[in-house]
């Protein structure tokens, strides 16, 4: 073969490094002179789905159940009697492969028209399957199934199942033209530790099958037959990453206490259904932040009641059973849409009335199977949890339903001056470490030197104390810390010894917060905690932290 | 299958309102029970929507959501045993 040394830069979404065998999954079908009739269209089908069962069965035996419902739900729809025949009838004529094509599109079309967004997604997997029909169709001898031993998945967009479908298989890494670091593929790598670079040049999917292909996401680089001393160092390390996850991984399921036996509750932040189907298969109890604005950060004026159903109603469905706070439109700091200038904020949601009715309403009605409680963002002042409260008991009231709790997110320190005040007003309160953290220390949230770790700053460590002992005062249920704080190595013995007893973290981070809080020790970090606050910065802090607390991490 | 020649004319119906949207676990469930039951047809009817149980995507076209209020129609061997399967699968609070 000939030399294709070829290095390109991406964005890595989802860190790690691997390098395998190229693999490209979308190649272009030939829609040339293939001699196929209805009897092999209707053993294409047959064959995909039975494929598509392996691998659902596959993964369900890995322990994957969400994942193996995502997949197995492709297998029912290439085993759809009206889709096989209308493929069937579509092949009869002179170009049988783009008429099955479009059978198949016409099916993906019908559901593209629903006005219910999770049944659109499933728009996706008709094609999915369509395309894997058709390559079975022009390569004959069994179509193109991914290589048996590791690979790279190469394509020109990814969605979820791509990725989904060889877990536990060859796939060790993955690299798209398009998409970025919120789509769903990206979410999915993340969530099961697959390198994943996206935005790589489209030269790459002229490269042949088959071609050595390296990928570092944490360099943002794709290498096309990198040498010797690349491919033995991102071996190494691969492996070393492989390892630990699968033992961050062997604790889910062991009970939810810290070393010392107090009890602790674990949640995920959540924007989209297939974050809460990862954070349940890694053990979150449930989440503690739900994301609402992020769909609509490109609207061009506020999200009606049907806009708002059509974004939460996949997303609660798939929570249905479990504990689910959902935070109300956080247009504020780096998330203004265009319609709005900044600064935003609350005090611009609560001057739309109909806005927050509109998103209360949803989140009621859709909200009936979940243990759902209502949270306000970026609170400064407790009389504006009442016209919030107005709503969701209107809203209660019209459904028919008990009106769910309704709190506030603590992340500014204007918050926390008044907290007593506040605590009297609501029915829970969660902190917002990211927001208070830059706040307090007069950062932006986009500068490059607000990192987590400064939610160890002592000025930043009394407000959070102050916050958890004014909810103990007033006999709130447990609060919870959502922000990467909660997920941190240095920050959450400090949160724990603060007396939090809740993280709502990333997806991503579940496995191992649950393995750092299972080793920490309560009265060790309220011992810390109290000598944190007599410090003078985030550096002696996080010494401290160092010098005192260790958790030995796979 | 076992199969008497009083079971295959039996029919069977029941009217369910869906707890919430009739997604593709659902969808997927009911393909898997006509599966089961080959010799036995059930039909779903949502208002002007009409779909065979056997297939996935015509149950998920129907675009029934929360409130809809379904017609269940089986019939064939074990129509009874069928329908009530096929109702609670609609009525199932959770998947």
């Amino acid at each position: 073969m000939t030399s294709v040394a070829h290095r390109w830069a991406g964005q890595g979404v989802a860190p790690g490094a691997a390098v395998a065998g190229s693999w490209r999954a979308d190649r272009p079908v030939p829609a040339g002179a293939v001699h196929i009739g209805p009897a092999e269209v209707e053993e294409a089908f047959a064959a995909v789905a039975a494929d598509l069962d392996r691998v659902a069965d596959r993964v369900r035996a890995q322990g994957r159940e969400a994942a193996a419902d995502i997949v197995a739900v492709g297998a029912l729809i290439a085993a759809d009697p009206d889709l096989v025949d209308s493929a069937k009838q579509a092949a009869g004529g002179d170009q049988p492969l783009p008429a099955v094509r479009e059978a198949v599109e016409s099916y993906a079309t019908v559901l593209d028209l629903l006005p219910d967004d999770a049944l659109r997604q499933r728009a996706a997997d008709v094609r999915q399957v369509g395309r894997r029909v058709l390559e079975r169709l022009a390569y004959p001898g069994g179509g193109r199934d991914a290589p048996a031993d590791r690979f790279v998945l190469v394509a020109a967009e990814l969605g979820p199942a791509d990725l989904i479908e060889h877990l536990g298989g060859g796939l060790v890494g993955a690299v798209a033209v398009r998409g970025g670091a919120n789509s769903h593929a990206a979410i999915v790598a993340r969530s099961v530790g697959l390198p994943l670079v996206m935005g790589v040049d489209p030269e790459v999917l002229d490269l042949p099958d088959a071609t050595d292909l390296l990928v570092d996401a944490d360099a943002g680089a794709v290498v096309a037959e990198p040498s010797p001393a690349e491919v033995a160092r991102t071996e190494v390390a691969s492996a070393r990453e492989v390892e630990r996850r699968g033992r961050l991984a062997a604790e889910r399921g062991l009970p939810h206490v810290t070393a010392d036996d107090q009890p602790f509750g674990l949640y995920a932040n959540v924007s989209s259904d297939v974050e809460v189907r990862l954070a349940l298969d890694s053990g979150a109890i449930g989440s503690g932040l739900v994301r609402t604005e992020l769909q609509f950060m490109e609207a061009d004026r506020w999200p009606s009641e049907a806009d708002h159903r059509r974004v939460l109603a996949p997303l609660l469905a798939e929570a249905a059973g479990r504990p689910v706070t959902v935070r109300l439109l956080d247009f504020a700091n780096d998330k203004i849409p265009p319609f709005l200038t900044p600064p935003a904020g609350l005090p611009v949601l609560l001057a739309n009335p109909s806005a927050v009715t509109a998103q209360v309403r949803a989140i009621v009605d859709l909200g009936r199977d979940v243990g759902l409680r209502i949270m306000v963002p970026m609170v400064s002042s407790p009389d504006q949890l009442a016209p919030v409260r107005a709503a969701v008991e209107a809203a209660a009231v019209s459904f028919g339903v008990p009106a769910p709790p309704v709190g506030a997110m603590v992340e500014t320190i204007a918050a926390v001056r008044e907290i007593e005040a506040l605590c009297q007003v609501v029915d829970f309160v969660s902190i917002g470490s990211n927001d208070l953290t830059s706040e307090v220390l007069d950062l932006n949230r986009v500068d490059p030197r607000a990192r987590t770790e400064l939610a160890a700053h002592p000025r930043v460590l009394s407000l959070i104390g102050r916050v958890v002992e004014a909810a103990v005062a007033a006999g709130l249920p447990p609060l919870t810390v959502c922000g990467d704080a909660g997920s941190h190595p240095t920050t959450l013995p400090l949160l724990l010894g603060a007396g939090v007893r809740s993280v709502s973290v990333a997806v991503a981070r579940i496995d191992e917060t649950r393995w750092r809080l299972r080793r920490l020790d309560t009265e060790q970090c309220r011992a810390l905690f109290t000598h944190a606050l007599r410090l003078g910065g985030a550096g002696e802090v996080a010494e401290l932290v160092d010098e005192r607390i260790e958790v030995t991490m796979p | 299958m076992p199969q008497s020649s009083e079971d295959s004319d039996a029919l069977a119906e029941r009217v369910v309102v869906l707890p919430k949207a009739l997604h593709a676990r659902p969808a997927g469930q009911l393909a898997r029970l006509a599966g089961r039951h080959k010799e036995t047809t059930i039909q779903l009817v949502a208002g002007e929507k009409k779909a065979n149980a056997r297939g996935v995507l015509a149950v998920m076209a129907m675009g029934a959501v929360a409130g809809t209020e379904v017609t269940v129609t089986v019939t064939g061997p074990d129509a009874d045993a069928v329908a009530d399967e096929a109702a609670g699968i609609l009525t199932a609070a959770e998947g």
